[in-house]
């Protein structure tokens, strides 16, 4: 079952795979004796799965899902009954196989395997199917690899050859080979590829395919969940706002099982689509306090209430929470900051955050004259998003990269972050990045004509309190989130028209949904002819290589000058003091 | 606009091979256009470029039979070539790094020439000029050139003139010959003493050439300024085209130099952040990996250097780099070196920078004070270090040093193609936004803890003192 699932979502790297290729390979690794090796396999499986044996397409098909181990075994017998049908054909492919073999160099006892095999082979003949399945695991394995071993072969051929013949042009080998590189892939890079410092981070099953999923799960949170891990849903206030609705649809189609009082089990309802919301993206601050706020609404329902009327209760206050804490809270925020800028501000802003949007236009509309900074960062290039709104308001907007900030921040007399989460000690939670952003501003903001003298440009965050937290963060390791490091690789799509494919998708994938956001790379590139060579592609293949996608950082509290919220105005050091609202967090 | 790619592009490679057919003015015509369609960029190829140019400018500069000395004729030829290269892309300050060099050696030959020539007439001079060079020197010869103590202020002068050029000669990395012009200032307060044959000792084995045409070097030979020896005009151009040589060999092994001290700074399980690409970096780490286990955290540079430093990373060759001088770096990885190197994004920087030992950058230029002219984005890596108080440790050969003093910071900035952060397609954008992408920044000194240049390790307060021994103050301003 999920096997599928994860060969269907996107990223490589399954921590399933391997393991269970694994397995496979060492049995048929040996590299003195690659045929017997096989054989013996063949021969224990065999034994499992006697029945499959003629339908040779049907068993591919089969092996490219099902786990390679399994197959491998199978693939001898077949092939030495086939062997005297369509030997020449096959011997290819079998020295395919026992290059491959002699690669993987395996350890087991092949003695006895092999006579396990010669008896074996005089017996089966139905059992190519099986060795069908075998077959283009190997040829899989072997293409990459470079011949070794060409002793055992002349066997070999004769009991696989046939098999794989047909086998091969039917079977979609690319599946199979895929996972199969990828297995070896993860085979070395597990252990090198996660950022050691980041090891906790690593989450097993971060994706979550729609397979496979307990039918509790309602399916407008299994549509979030695929939202949220794809980034389309993303930022504080629109997972929030998200999961709240989510969670209503949840409550609306809810029925209380008879003998269950509401309460209770409407609790565990949630949870369970709680945790499978969490399993596909981390929840962030403002998702994990409403949905506290939630359960603590629910668990504090009258048991009494008939069902209707509880539902209706929640939803209600579903709907006055969002109001209260998400829409009016932006708008109090909006008004608050835009009063912060005066004609004549240049305001330098990072990454889009949906609050800040709100407050510069709010101020633009207010007359003011100012002008907006917007500073960026790969891979999201979330920026980009808010840098074409504000300039289809009509503001002055001028965009660069953060590496570009250290001359642009010069001219900056404000600066505005959004966040992710206000942290109990007053740092800042919020998109990477935005400490290097609010560091510049104070550094060297404020038009200090010379190098180095300290503009002291204030840095404003703008927060809603339910994006308040009273966990404590140092740094930005302890906590954090990881994000896909594929995305880091540069996708020069297909060769000549790159920049505007990219271009096309740029705006609409990867602004602010950070899945895609690699395409709008290839962007930049001025010459199609050297991309090949020059991109991150096989990074993985790379041994001490490893890409780092980071997702969030932790602004100390000595770069912020004032947090904004709708509670009113308060210093940095004044977050534990509002987190009384929330009452603490777990 | 941007440097494009191809073999066929112009660039230092091309440029090289045309400068042994063509006459120097082409020549030269050819590398501005070069430098202004920045065919030719970054410090290194510019710096090699300009040393060969100048090289064959010296070589084809004619003696004229007019009343000019060679010597003056040349530092007047190199002044004028030297103009207008560097008005050609005053960014690339290399560019003015190694005219202000070569013109340095030709006021050497001059000195030298002028020396053995004459005594009187130049002691005011050789006094102001040593005065730039080694400090204590003018006290001594000028401020009491005849004094009674001869004997006394002979010997602290030799004292001076071992010194000095023991100092140069770590200084200019120019190994041997390099001494050779430093004693230049010597004879003058030799031939005071009257007896130069036997003071010196040092700049007669030294100045072979200088001393052979005249076995008996005349005390005092009235018209010394004036005298353009045939033989010794040739002599000052085949010097100076020797020191350019020098130079160019400074030029090709100072990344080997540099990468010698990298085991005196780079320790076992060191957590490294660098940034951008930069060949002198990659082979000083390489050094260190070659002794060390260490981690690498390397940056990418967005936009307009994440291709190198993924090629960097990966060691996937850009085959088409004109510049044949930095592609043999990219042959090797850390990687393969067997060193952990953890690519980031620019933003990540911070987050990292806590777990970070040090941070080795590189630079595009130094100028006087210290500060850096760099990669864009070198600045908040600075800062990010300065925030988390981890050393920043700049590596830069002596060529990148520039005598300038920032006076105007942004004028050293320099803004690069925009279709790197907006692809022109994206119409919407590009015409409402305001798009910046600067190439370079400017990084003030305050930033950096340490400079290590072929040299050697530097605080950044003592740069003022190689900027002095590297040029001559009469060519600060070319």
């Amino acid at each position: 079952m999920d096997l599928p699932a994860n060969a269907g979502a996107s990223l490589p790297l399954d921590p399933t795979a391997p393991t269970f290729k694994m397995p496979a390979q060492p049995r048929i690794s040996k590299s003195s004796e690659p045929v017997v090796e096989l054989l013996t396999n063949g021969q224990v499986k065999r034994s499992g799965s006697p029945q499959a044996k003629k339908e040779n397409q049907a068993s591919n098909a089969a092996q490219n899902i099902s786990k390679p181990a399994s197959e491998a075994a199978p693939n001898e017998e077949g092939a030495e009954k086939q062997l005297s049908n369509k030997e020449l054909k096959l011997k290819q492919k079998a020295e395919k196989q026992a290059k491959r073999a002699a690669q993987k160099a395996a350890q087991d006892a092949e003695a006895l395997d092999k006579a396990q095999q010669q008896q074996q082979q005089q017996q089966q003949q139905p059992e190519q199917s099986s060795a069908d399945q075998r077959r283009p695991s190997n040829t899989g394995k072997a293409q990459p690899s470079q011949g070794v071993k060409i002793t055992d072969m002349t066997t070999h051929h004769k009991r696989t050859a046939d098999t794989s013949a047909k086998s091969l042009p039917i079977r979609p080998p690319t599946g199979f080979t895929s996972q199969t590189k990828e297995a070896e892939a993860e085979k070395k890079s597990p252990p090198e590829k996660k950022v050691t410092v980041f090891s906790h981070l690593y989450s097993k099953d971060r994706r979550t395919g729609i397979a496979g999923v307990s039918r509790e799960i309602h399916p407008a949170v299994l549509t979030l969940a695929i939202q949220l891990r794809d980034y389309v849903i993303c930022g504080g206030n629109a997972r929030c706002v998200a999961t709240l609705l989510a969670f209503k649809k949840v409550i609306q189609s809810y029925t209380t099982p008879p003998s269950v009082a509401l309460p209770r089990h409407l609790t565990t309802h949630l949870s369970h689509q709680i945790s499978y919301l969490s399993s596909s993206r981390p929840l962030c601050t403002s998702q994990g306090n409403s949905i506290r706020w939630l359960k603590k609404l629910v668990v504090e329902l009258d048991p009494k209430v008939s069902d209707p009327d509880a539902r209706d209760f929640v939803c209600k206050s579903i709907d006055l929470f969002i109001r209260e804490k998400v829409t009016l809270a932006d708008e109090v925020i909006a008004r608050e900051a835009s009063k912060k800028i005066v004609n004549g501000d240049t305001v330098l802003v990072y990454a889009k955050s949906s609050v800040v949007e709100k407050s510069l236009l709010t101020a633009y509309r207010e007359g003011k004259a100012f002008s907006v900074v917007v500073a960026d960062s790969r891979p999201l290039f979330e920026g980009k998003n808010l840098a074409r709104s504000l300039a289809r308001a009509g503001l002055r907007v001028q965009y660069c990269l953060l590496t570009g900030l250290g001359s642009l921040s010069k001219k900056v007399t404000k600066c505005f972050l959004g966040a992710s989460a206000m942290m109990g000690n007053g740092r800042l939670y919020s998109r990477a990045g935005a400490a290097m952003v609010a560091m510049m501003a104070k550094d060297s903001g404020g038009m200090v004509p010379e190098f180095g003298a300290a503009g002291n440009v204030p840095v404003i965050v703008l927060c809603e309190s339910v994006k308040f937290s009273s966990r404590v963060v140092l740094d930005s390791i302890v906590s954090n989130e990881l994000g896909e490091p594929d995305a880091l690789v540069e996708h020069e799509d297909d060769g000549i028209i790159t920049p505007s494919a990219a271009q096309l998708q740029a705006p609409a994938a990867a602004g602010a949904k950070k899945g895609k956001g690699g395409k709008a790379d290839a962007e930049e590139e001025d010459d199609s002819a050297r991309r090949k060579n020059f991109g991150l592609e096989g990074w993985t293949e790379q041994p001490n290589l490893q890409l780092l996608h980071l997702m969030y950082d932790v602004t100390p509290a000595e770069y912020l000058d004032m947090v904004i919220t709708e509670l009113g105005s308060i210093p940095p050091s004044a977050v534990s003091a509002v987190n009384g609202v929330w009452g603490g967090e777990a | 606009m941007a440097p494009d790619s191809g073999s066929r592009t112009p660039g230092l490679t091309s440029f090289l091979r045309s400068l042994s057919s063509e006459p120097d003015e082409t020549c030269i015509e050819q590398f501005i256009a070069l430098l202004r369609r920045r065919q030719i960029r970054h410090s290194r190829p510019c710096a090699v470029a300009t040393a060969y140019l100048l090289r064959r400018v010296v070589a084809q500069a004619k003696a004229e039979p007019g009343k000019l000395v060679e010597a003056a004729r040349l530092l007047q030829r190199v002044q004028e070539v030297g103009r207008r290269l560097v008005a050609a892309q005053p960014r690339e300050l290399v560019v003015g790094n190694v005219v202000r060099r070569v013109l340095g050696l030709i006021r050497e030959e001059q000195d030298n020439e002028r020396g053995e020539g004459d005594i009187s007439g130049l002691s005011s001079e050789v006094g102001i000029e040593s005065g730039l060079q080694t400090p204590q020197i003018p006290s001594l010869g000028k401020g009491d050139p005849l004094s009674s103590l001869n004997g006394t202020t002979r010997a602290t002068a030799d004292m001076q003139a071992l010194h000095t050029s023991q100092s140069s000669a770590g200084v200019d990395t120019r190994r041997t010959t390099q001494p050779a012009s430093r004693p230049s200032l010597q004879p003058s307060h030799t031939t005071f003493a009257g007896a130069p044959p036997v003071t010196s000792m040092f700049s007669l084995l030294s100045h072979p050439t200088m001393s052979s045409p005249r076995s008996s070097p005349a005390p005092a030979s009235p018209s010394g300024t004036a005298t353009p020896h045939p033989t010794g005009s040739n002599d000052i151009r085949q010097e100076v085209i020797e020191g350019i040589g020098e130079i160019i060999d400074e030029l090709e092994q100072s990344d080997e130099q540099i990468a010698s001290y990298a085991l005196e700074h780079i320790h076992a399980n060191e957590v490294i952040l660098t940034y951008s690409s930069s060949t002198t970096v990659q082979r000083f780490l390489l050094k260190a990996a070659s002794k060390r286990k260490f981690t690498v955290i390397h940056a990418e540079s967005y936009p307009n250097n994440q291709r190198k430093v993924h090629a960097l990373v990966t060691g996937n060759t850009n085959s088409d780099h004109s510049d044949a001088l930095t592609t043999e770096a990219f042959h090797k990885t850390l990687t393969s070196a067997g060193i952990t190197v953890i690519l980031i994004p620019d933003s990540a920087i911070f987050a990292l920078m806590s777990r970070v030992n040090k941070v080795i950058l590189s630079t595009h230029a130094i100028l006087s004070n210290g500060a850096l002219v760099a990669t864009s984005g070198t600045k908040l890596v600075a800062k990010a270090a300065k925030a988390h108080h981890v050393p920043v440790v700049v590596l830069s050969g002596t060529y990148k040093l520039s005598p300038k003093y920032p006076y105007d910071p942004d004028m050293y900035i320099e803004y690069g193609d925009v279709s790197k952060v907006f692809p022109y397609q994206d119409g919407e954008l590009v015409e409402s936004v305001q798009v910046e992408n600067p190439i370079l920044e400017f990084v003030g000194p305050e930033c950096v803890d340490m400079y290590v240049t072929n040299l050697g390790g530097h605080a950044p307060s003592y740069l003022y003192r190689i900027v002095r021994d590297q040029y001559r103050d009469e060519d600060v301003d070319i």
